[in-house]
């Protein structure tokens, strides 16, 4: 059957919708084996080794930048009494942020049945996970005794003493660390068929063996299937409430607090929809990159970076609407410490940052109004670059405005950073980016099975309901 | 030194077809067989008859045992093992104990399904009696594989053959293993 | 940039420890790595010199141990030493030549902290910063060790041999041998100095001190007929006109009037009654800061000013001048006898004379022509003799006695210094003089040696050391001229005798009596008579060339004064046109401290700038010269940190450019006491010396001046920024004042309505929460500060480094803003920026009942006691800095890099064994000196009692506030000083709106004016 067959439904005005296919070119599903196979196969190119050198010189110096932290003091960063937290909370927030698309990917699309997503599921979930492990690393190494990180662990200890478990740290601390293991969980589970598919497609006796063990002996039984969609669908289920949580909980390390610009009801949904929007920014960046370097414009269509870049700008204008009602909500509730911060953030010593921040984030996506713009590929490259700028300068402004011009007049200051905690923030893109580059070396970097799964006939007719919306609605139960 | 059968294995391509085969066999009352397919296949598990999944009370055991913790911990290390009057805000209080609640109860959720997964699939076996054979391997790029055991009940070297040609199977053919 | 990256790559600890190891570590190698940087940039930075000399540690911890002379402690404290208990010495003070009483803490036989004498007149029992710092220079690394000839080490007798000689070649040619002194109060330092005058007539003394102040004797002189300062007494005056004063602040005597001046500072409704402070001036002093009304005078102005105010014509006075001269005046007149004017000391004989007229004429009961301040008779006759006789080589040896004059003098006397062939010193520190000198002997700190003091009533008190001299075997300073006395004269005193027999051997009084004028510190019981009537007996023998003179003042005193006019006395001609004033700096005062690192990091009290000296100008003239944009306060920022010249007709410096609001128009003030060069690690590139530039101590301190701009940008590390209550969106409610008419009338309405609608009972009402209340059984701490005693005088947080192991952390840190002082003294303007008035807000932890900190701890390193105190645990504390962001205070401190570890020995040996000494990456802040809470409840217990009585416990910055503006004490007793003081109308709570219930209660600052606003405008 023709998958680019068309349909037309006249039902909604002018507008004629086309159900474009989620794969080009309509492979068998060896050709998509191969195809998926073949990165793997293939030599390992120097373009690559060079990116990869690159990213982890990167990562190098960022860890050389920590060690000299640690080694000497936090006193290395350009912190100071007022403003505690500057660069390194910053970038904490954000890496979490960034994560959060990739399980927004993979458990809310899928509940939501929106098939488009097995494109890029896979390497989302991966960056959630690369992602969170920067962020861990920010929030482990920015206490002034890094070397006593696990005493934000409740462990019997000889002080006799447990945590706090009414500090939102602490509550970061079970957040991030649940939302890492369900991520590598969903994630590995998500690998386990396509390991196996590698299994029996890689020739190399070496590789050959990895992909056994790693694929733990999966063979494709219908018994084992019926388990495994339960369980996915649990995970996808369990991850949604988690990842909405995961940011509300980062949130609260400000909500909670008594600073004005900080202590705010709003900072939850604006935390998610900022973080949904920062996440979906980065995985297109990636996306893009991957799709020329590794060839995959036959999986990742412009119909997927078109979805993306309608979520972006959804997400944008949500977190358009969150800065307005930040200042309503100051005005409105007549007190003047937090009128006057928010004031001060537009006007004040930071204004640069606040405007880069609107600007960044609610200006730049409005392009995206136009189909045509939606599908300009230079061009959204781009405003994935301002959003993350964006979003960045986000988390700098409510952190470092905040603090540094609080309650008395005698106890403001300023802060900027020092070259060991732009080091830092480098590394850890560094660290990310090297991570990133292995996996999408080594590791089936599309959802093989998920593809496979809605390849045109690849369902029982009647089940066509579920399992083929590549054809129109009014095909589906021809 | 003879061989004896390991099982017969059988392949289809088409989706409608491994369908009906599944129920076929099933109505045939074999017990010990299985279909190998590279993705879920919609239906074919109720086709060949698998019951439900036990997975979903394995999860929720793990969320009640989460949640359990959470408030087990919180409890006795603020009210009981070590009182500490912390910003005036009780030494428990369901308010503030409710984000590590969450957190953990997803943690118990989340660990209890996967581990619930890999023990109802006997997870990891890095062994399969049939993992040599070609037409199985097919199984995981774009072949539906159809295996019946050698130790079912029903099974005849010649009946099961006939039964999967009849089927529409190709490359039906017999997997033996040398045994001495 | 780091730290650490300077210190790494600085060589010179290497290099000094092998000197070190040739026991040669002070010896002036590091004269040459030390040169005074250029301003823009510090060289040396604090923690990089902090890691020198480690090694010394060998050489002087080994000498510390119990002094071998026999120690009497006072009655407070038990008779022996118990390991871990502390013992009470009392003491001596001299501030120069104003004395105040001690009690040094002493544990295991070394002094830890000092803290006021209660039975002392002159502080009872508070302190000043300059007292409480003097610990530090005690244990100062940078001391000299040993004797030196030339650049040779020498034995200390080899040294005073030397030196001997020198004067046998005097006596045999004729020639002056002199001992160039500073301004003292021993009567037994004057008696010394007459003996040996008089064993060797060779040896003359002459007194020296950084800043002199003539004028005020030479006034005296006319007017009362005494040769010496006159003190006046500010608690006897309701009406204080200060003309140029400022007796508040950087002032020898600013401990003495601080604690007399808090006394009426204190209205309530029941006793609506306190002293009106009119203060005219050019600069923002200290005391201008505390003014009820405040005027700005250009120096010009300041004559003709005085003169309105006695009755005299408005001659060559402006409008405004004349205004504020005759509201003055006016309220001087109503005062009468209740009123006195104080004029600077640095103002024209004939500003002095016509102040005194007017307290003269108003018989002032402030003013009792008795009180005097010893040895404060005219100098400068005999500076200048001396100054002749050196130029014409009259003068063949010369020892320079712990002063500094190749710091400090005038360009011509330096000039006159270098004729001097012999030049010997006999010092602390290898000073600038030190270095000049061939010969270099080592002196002991005062808590070293002994000694005595008279003050200005005449009550004496003794001086005992308090440990015996860290490097081994140096002597005071008398020890040393009674041992090179010897040499020349052998039998001088006795062969063995030293300056602790001498002392004992002038006591006429009983055995008993010296042993309780040992323990009390003062000689009260037995009366001033056995020792100061003697030294009054001799002060008649001593000419006005010799030193000493202490009772010279109490015996002039007596002679009938004779009431000259003030016209007899020349007018002195201060230029209108662009002035500078250098003024005492307000903690380092002459330098002599320099090397003091809490000094250094002690704020200024109204700039509140630390490591440096600048120059302070007006808004107004940081336009005029350019150096500003425009007047507002964004554009005016921008003058800060400009570097000028400033060239007057003694010299020229570079100064760094900082505006100060409500200063006089066309001045430029710049403080004294920086830009030393020689002396210790810590003084290296801090500031510069003003000394440069000033007028010669004797004259007015007002010289013509130009400006020049210079390129460039010199750093000034303020521990405050320029912001103010108003941010625009009106007056923050943090910092509140009320006026006296607001107390007459018990409206206090504006001390409690804090938000619309919230708080209608006044701060002592409580919103709801939805947590259960916790409940406070035993003790319950707080704390109340009166804003309106407090005049901002720092001892408070000198008292609190001193006592809590508080770091130096060095000019870099400061401007990263990162100082660790535990309470700090927030400055707030209210009004216009040409007149501003100023709050003083004391500001430390508050300890919150609901701490806002303690929450977000993820590890309760900070948690609440049960008895109310807001508890840090240091060794338990991840530093993730939460609990400080989330302060409203910002009173936490966090050690970004480790400060107290890399303190140089023998530092440590300052540090109080009670408290912790923090590593880095911990969090600290006030802990209500929770140390002293355990002490007191330690007593309570052996006296078997449960509860500590008020008044058992007491904070240091209580202890050591002299405004008594600090109460702390048990909330939970309602009989306890603090409860009644929580009941006061002017009290209110800093943030009481949001809930966290802070431990601590602040009344409201007082300003003695009719309307609620500030009418102060020039």
């Amino acid at each position: 059957m023709s998958v680019v067959h068309e349909h037309q439904d006249r039902s909604t005005s002018g507008y004629v919708p086309i159900r474009e296919p989620l794969v080009l070119g309509n492979p068998t599903m060896r050709d998509i084996t191969a195809r998926i196979g073949s990165i793997v196969e293939s030599k390992i190119s120097a373009k690559y080794l060079l990116t990869l050198a690159f990213t982890a010189s990167m990562a190098a110096w960022g860890l050389f930048a920590l060690y000299y932290t640690v080694a000497t003091g936090i006193g290395v960063w350009g912190l100071n009494n007022p403003v505690g937290w500057g660069w390194d909370i910053t970038n904490f927030v954000f890496w979490i942020g960034i994560g959060h698309a990739g399980t927004l990917i993979s458990a809310i699309l899928f509940l939501f049945r929106q098939k488009w997503r097995t494109a890029i599921n896979r390497s989302a979930e991966a960056m959630t996970i690369f992602a969170v492990i920067c962020a861990l690393m920010m929030v482990l190494t920015h206490t002034g005794r890094p070397w006593l990180f696990y005493w934000l662990m409740p462990f019997p200890n000889q002080m006799q003493m447990w945590i706090n478990f009414r500090s939102p740290l602490a509550w970061d601390v079970f957040a991030v660390n649940t939302y890492f293991a369900v991520s590598a969980l969903f994630w590995f589970v998500g690998l386990i068929p396509d390991l196996a598919t590698l299994r029996n497609y890689v020739r190399g006796p070496i590789a050959k063996k990895i992909y056994s063990i790693l694929s733990l002996g999966w063979t494709g039984s219908t018994r084992h299937w019926h388990h495994y969609e339960i369980a996915y669908l649990i995970l996808a289920g369990i991850s949604t409430p988690l990842v909405l949580s995961v940011h509300s909980v980062v949130s609260f390390d400000f909500t909670v607090g008594i600073m004005p610009g900080w202590h705010t009801t709003i900072f939850p949904p604006y935390f998610v929809a900022g973080a949904i929007f920062s996440g979906f920014a980065m995985v297109m960046t990636l996306m893009l990159i991957a799709r020329e370097v590794l060839d995959l414009k036959q999986f990742i269509t412009l119909k997927h970076l078109d979805n993306m870049n309608k979520i972006i700008l959804a997400t944008g204008m949500m977190v358009g609407y969150a800065y307005a009602m930040e200042f309503f909500i100051a005005w409105y509730s007549g007190n003047p410490w937090e009128s006057w911060i928010f004031v001060n953030r537009a006007f004040g010593d930071y204004a640069w940052a606040y405007w880069t921040m609107v600007t960044c984030n609610v200006v730049s996506p409005q392009v995206y109004w136009f189909k045509k713009l939606r599908r300009h590929i230079p061009l959204m490259f781009v405003i994935s670059i301002f959003v993350n700028i964006g979003m960045w300068f986000e988390r700098f402004t409510i952190i470092v405005t905040s603090l540094h011009h609080d309650f008395l007049p005698a106890s403001w200051g300023y802060y900027s950073p020092t070259w060991v905690e732009i080091s830092i923030f480098i590394g850890t893109f560094g660290i990310f980016l090297t991570l990133f580059l292995l996996f999408a070396k080594f590791v089936p970097v599309i959802a093989i099975a998920e593809v496979k799964a809605i390849m045109p006939g690849a369902q029982p007719a009647h089940h066509h309901a579920h399992a083929a919306p590549v054809l129109t609605e009014k095909g589906q139960h021809a | 030194m003879s061989t004896t059968p390991v099982g017969v294995v059988g392949e289809f391509t088409d989706a409608n077809a491994i369908t009906a085969a599944a129920i076929s066999i099933r109505e045939a009352g074999y017990r010990r067989w299985d279909i190998h397919t590279p993705y879920p296949v919609h239906g074919l598990d109720k086709a060949m008859g698998v019951k439900r999944s036990l997975i979903t009370y394995i999860s929720f055991a793990g969320m009640v045992f989460g949640l359990t913790n959470a408030l087990a911990i919180q409890w006795w290390t603020g009210a009981w093992d070590y009182k500490l009057n912390i910003g005036g805000k009780g030494f428990f209080n369901w308010e503030w104990s409710m984000p590590i609640d969450f957190e953990l109860s997803i943690l118990g959720t989340a660990i209890f399904t996967v581990v619930g997964l890999f023990g109802l699939c006997k997870l990891p076996t890095w062994y399969n009696r049939y993992q040599d054979d070609l037409s199985f391997m097919k199984a995981t790029d774009d072949t539906f594989v159809v295996t019946i055991d050698g130790d079912d009940d029903r099974f005849s070297l010649e009946g099961t053959q006939d039964l999967l040609r009849r089927l529409g199977a190709a490359n039906v053919h017999v997997v033996t293993a040398t045994t001495n | 940039m780091s730290d650490r990256s300077v210190h790494a790559s600085d060589g010179s600890p290497w290099k000094s420890i092998e000197q070190l190891a040739h026991g040669s570590q002070d010896t002036g190698e590091f004269a040459q790595e030390a040169e005074m940087a250029p301003l823009h940039e510090n060289s040396v930075t604090r923690r990089s010199f902090m890691a020198l000399v480690s090694a010394s540690m060998a050489l002087t911890a080994a000498a510390c141990r119990r002094p071998e002379t026999k120690l009497v402690p006072t009655v407070k404290s038990v008779q022996t030493v118990t390991p871990g208990m502390p013992l009470e010495y009392a003491s001596v003070f001299a501030n120069r030549n104003v004395a105040y009483g001690v009690l040094v803490k002493s544990r295991e036989g070394r002094p830890v902290h000092i803290k006021g004498n209660n039975l002392h007149p002159s502080n009872r029992g508070a302190s000043s910063p300059e007292m409480i710092a003097s610990l530090l220079s005690l244990y100062d690394p940078d001391r000299i060790r040993r004797a030196r000839v030339n650049r040779g080490q020498v034995s200390f007798d080899g040294a005073v041999t030397k030196i001997a000689e020198h004067i046998a070649e005097a006596q045999a040619s004729g020639k002056r041998a002199v001992v160039l002194v500073d301004e003292h109060c021993s009567p037994s330092y004057s008696a010394l100095q007459t003996a040996i005058t008089a064993a060797i007539p060779a040896i003359s003394f002459v007194t020296m001190p950084a800043i002199v102040n003539d004028n005020v004797a030479i006034a005296n002189q006319q007017s009362y007929g005494v040769n010496g300062e006159i003190v006046p007494d500010l608690s006897k005056a309701k009406v204080i006109v200060c003309v140029d004063a400022d007796p508040l602040g950087a002032d020898k005597l600013s401990l003495y009037h601080t604690v007399r001046f808090a006394q009426s500072r204190t209205p309530s409704k029941d006793n609506p009654t306190m002293s009106k402070l009119f203060v005219a001036e050019a600069q923002y002093s200290l005391t201008g800061a505390n003014a009820d009304e405040r005027v700005r005078l250009h120096p010009s102005q300041i004559e003709a000013f005085l003169g309105i105010l006695s009755g005299g014509s408005s001659a060559g006075a402006t409008t405004e001048t004349t205004a504020a001269a005759q509201r003055a005046s006016a309220a001087l007149k109503a005062a009468g006898a209740e009123g006195v004017v104080v004029a600077g000391r640095h103002l024209s004989p004939r500003a002095q004379m016509m102040a005194a007229s007017i307290n003269k004429a108003s018989g002032s009961a402030a003013v009792s022509a008795s009180n005097v301040v010893p040895n404060s008779h005219e100098k400068w006759s005999a500076i200048a003799t001396l100054q002749e006789d050196m130029l014409a080589g009259n003068v063949h040896v010369l020892i320079t006695a712990d002063v500094n004059p190749e710091y400090s003098a005038s360009r011509e006397f330096k000039a006159a210094l270098a004729k001097v062939k012999n030049r010997a010193a006999i010092n602390l520190h290898e000073d600038e003089t030190a270095r000049q000198c061939g010969i270099s002997i080592p002196a002991a700190h005062w808590l070293e040696s002994w000694g005595d003091a008279v003050t200005m009533d005449g009550t004496l008190s003794l001086q005992q050391p308090l440990i015996a001299p860290l490097n081994d075997g140096i002597p005071s300073v008398q020890d040393t001229l009674i041992a090179l006395v010897n040499k020349v004269s052998a039998g001088f005193l006795g062969e063995t005798a030293t300056y602790a027999d001498y002392v004992k051997s002038r006591w006429t009084g009983s055995k008993a009596d010296w042993t309780l004028a040992l323990q009390n510190g003062v000689v009260a019981s037995v009366g001033a008579q056995p020792l100061t009537g003697t030294v009054a007996a001799q002060s008649n023998s001593t000419s006005t060339t010799q030193s000493n003179g202490t009772g010279a003042a109490q015996t002039n005193a007596t002679t009938t004064a004779q009431t000259n006019g003030a016209g007899s006395m020349a007018s002195a001609a201060i230029p209108s046109g662009m002035v500078l004033m250098t003024v005492p700096a307000h903690h380092l005062y002459d330098g002599r401290q320099a090397n003091n690192g809490w000094l250094q990091e002690l704020p200024d009290g109204v700039t509140k700038i630390t490591w440096d000296n600048v120059a302070l100008i007006s808004p107004k003239t940081a336009v005029d010269l350019g150096l500003a944009p425009g007047l507002g306060a964004k554009e005016i920022i921008k003058a800060n940190e400009q570097i000028i010249t400033v060239t007057t007709a003694h010299g020229g410096i570079d100064l760094p450019v900082y505006v100060q609001v409500g200063m006089a128009d066309n001045v430029i003030v710049t403080q004294l006491g920086y830009g030393r060069t020689q002396g210790g690690k810590v003084l290296q590139g801090v500031g510069s010396n003003a000394f440069n530039v000033a007028a010669p101590g004797h004259a007015v301190q007002y010289v013509a001046a130009k400006i020049e701009k210079q390129a460039g940008r010199h750093k000034i590390a303020t521990t405050q920024n320029h912001h103010t209550l108003d941010d625009g969106n009106g007056q923050r409610t943090v910092a509140r004042w009320i006026s006296l008419d607001d107390v007459k009338d018990g409206n206090f309405k504006s001390l409690t309505d804090h938000f619309p609608g919230n708080l209608q009972e006044g701060y002592k009402q409580k919103p709801l929460s939805i947590t259960p209340e916790y409940t406070y059984k035993g003790h319950r701490w707080g704390m109340v500060i009166d804003m309106s005693s407090c005049t901002g005088c720092s001892s408070c947080i000198s008292a609190c480094q001193s006592e809590n192991n508080i770091p130096v952390v060095g000019k870099d840190q400061v401007m990263k803003g990162r100082e660790m002082h535990w309470i700090r003294l927030d400055r707030y303007y209210v009004g216009d920026m040409t007149n501003p008035a100023t709050i003083v807000e004391p500001m430390l932890c508050q300890h919150c009942e609901n701490a806002p900190c303690e929450n977000v701890c993820p590890v309760a390193a900070t948690t609440h006691s049960p008895e109310g105190l807001n508890e840090m645990t240091y060794n338990r504390c991840v530093g993730t800095r939460y609990c400080s962001n989330n302060c409203p205070y910002k009173v936490r401190r966090f050690n970004f890099l480790n400060y107290n570890t890399e303190t140089r020995s023998p530092l440590e040996l300052a540090f109080n064994p009670d408290v912790t000494v923090r590593m880095r990456g911990v969090m600290e802040k006030c802990t209500f000196c929770v140390q002293r809470l355990h002490e007191a409840k330690w007593k309570a217990r052996d006296d078997g009692r449960q509860r500590i009585n008020d008044g058992e416990a007491i904070t240091a910055c209580q202890e050591a506030c002299p405004a008594g503006a600090i109460i702390f004490g048990d909330a939970n007793d309602p009989k306890s000083k603090i409860s009644e003081a929580k009941q006061n109308d002017r009290g209110f709570r800093v943030l009481a709106e949001l809930n966290v219930r802070p431990a601590v209660t602040y009344l409201a600052k007082v300003q003695n004016t009719a309307s609620h606003t500030t009418t102060n405008h020039s």
